[in-house]
């Protein structure tokens, strides 16, 4: 759920009906710029940011109200999430921003693409010390590629995004991209799996969905 | 065949490594781009796996249920 096209107004009542319909787990996002999609004249909204929608399904959940303070019949039980970039921590990296999201009621934290699978066990290592990983469950945003240009493409223009030289060196040197690219995140996914802290992976593949499946299947997530 | 479905939380919760993927809202729901998500999440309900889903609200019911009842073909409706 993002803050770039509805109101607060908007925002509750979708939550309202995501609630009626047993939809409990919800992401928020601040929405990407409006002038980077095919409408770039759209009005952005952003009458109140992530961190509040956090707050209103807390409110919701806890005391059962919205944000004017108005009574709901019954309360919700929405599971919130919080989004974060991975990224070098520096010696006294202090994570506020997340624990900010963990004080508006963040359960979960859904991060940006991430194919540094080093950097990722650095900036876990801060987290499990901070002590934030006993209050969110981290779930690593990975994908299968799709080809050495879409590597590079997401590396220099998505926000966030972090992959490796080597990933981009594996996937220019593979007679098959969509299979390396399924290969390396079911590798990827693998390793995150013995990083402390972290608690799932979420996987992303933008016209590249077909290649979801074979990657889960890869990986061999079992119970 | 379906035995274990669970949500976010209590994966999380029950310290299991939790898969979610980001299965966009088709744009031209031709059944071609149906096909594929159905089949998408056919895999994802395989037994052995512990699999969520988050997917935009009126699809992801439309969907799961087909998944859930195995139905190979789907006609959705849009207002």
């Amino acid at each position: 759920m993002t803050c770039r096209d509805r109101n607060r107004l908007a925002i509750q009542s979708d939550l309202m009906g995501a609630s009626a319909l047993g939809v409990n787990n919800v992401l928020t996002l601040a929405g990407d710029p409006v002038k980077n999609g095919d409408h770039p004249d759209a009005k952005a909204v952003f009458d109140i940011n992530s961190k509040k929608i956090l707050s209103i399904m807390q409110s919701m959940n806890d005391l059962g109200e919205t944000m004017s303070g108005r009574e709901l019949q019954t309360k919700s039980n929405f599971f919130p999430g919080g989004a974060a970039i991975i990224h070098e921590p520096e010696n006294n990296w202090n994570p506020i921003a997340l624990k900010d999201k963990v004080d508006h009621g963040a359960k979960f934290i859904q991060t940006q693409f991430c194919y540094d699978v080093d950097l990722l066990r650095e900036y876990m290592k801060h987290i499990v010390d901070s002590g934030l990983s006993e209050k969110l469950f981290f779930i690593i945003g990975i994908g299968p590629l799709r080809s050495d240009k879409s590597a590079k493409w997401m590396r220099d223009r998505l926000f966030g995004t972090v992959i490796p030289e080597s990933i981009v060196q594996r996937m220019e040197q593979s007679e098959n991209q969509i299979e390396e690219g399924v290969a390396i995140c079911a590798e990827l996914i693998n390793q995150f799996e013995e990083i402390d802290g972290v608690h799932g992976a979420h996987l992303m593949a933008p016209r590249n969905l077909s290649a979801i499946a074979p990657t889960v299947k890869q990986a061999g997530i079992k119970i | 065949m379906i035995t274990n479905i669970k949500t976010l939380e209590q994966t999380l919760q029950a310290n299991e490594f939790a898969i979610t993927a980001e299965i966009p809202a088709p744009i031209s729901a031709s059944a071609a781009e149906m096909e594929e998500k159905i089949d998408l999440l056919a895999v994802m309900f395989m037994p052995s796996m512990s699999l969520i889903t988050l997917v935009q609200l009126h699809i992801c019911q439309a969907l799961l249920v087909a998944a859930l009842y195995e139905i190979k073909g789907l006609i959705l409706f849009f207002r």
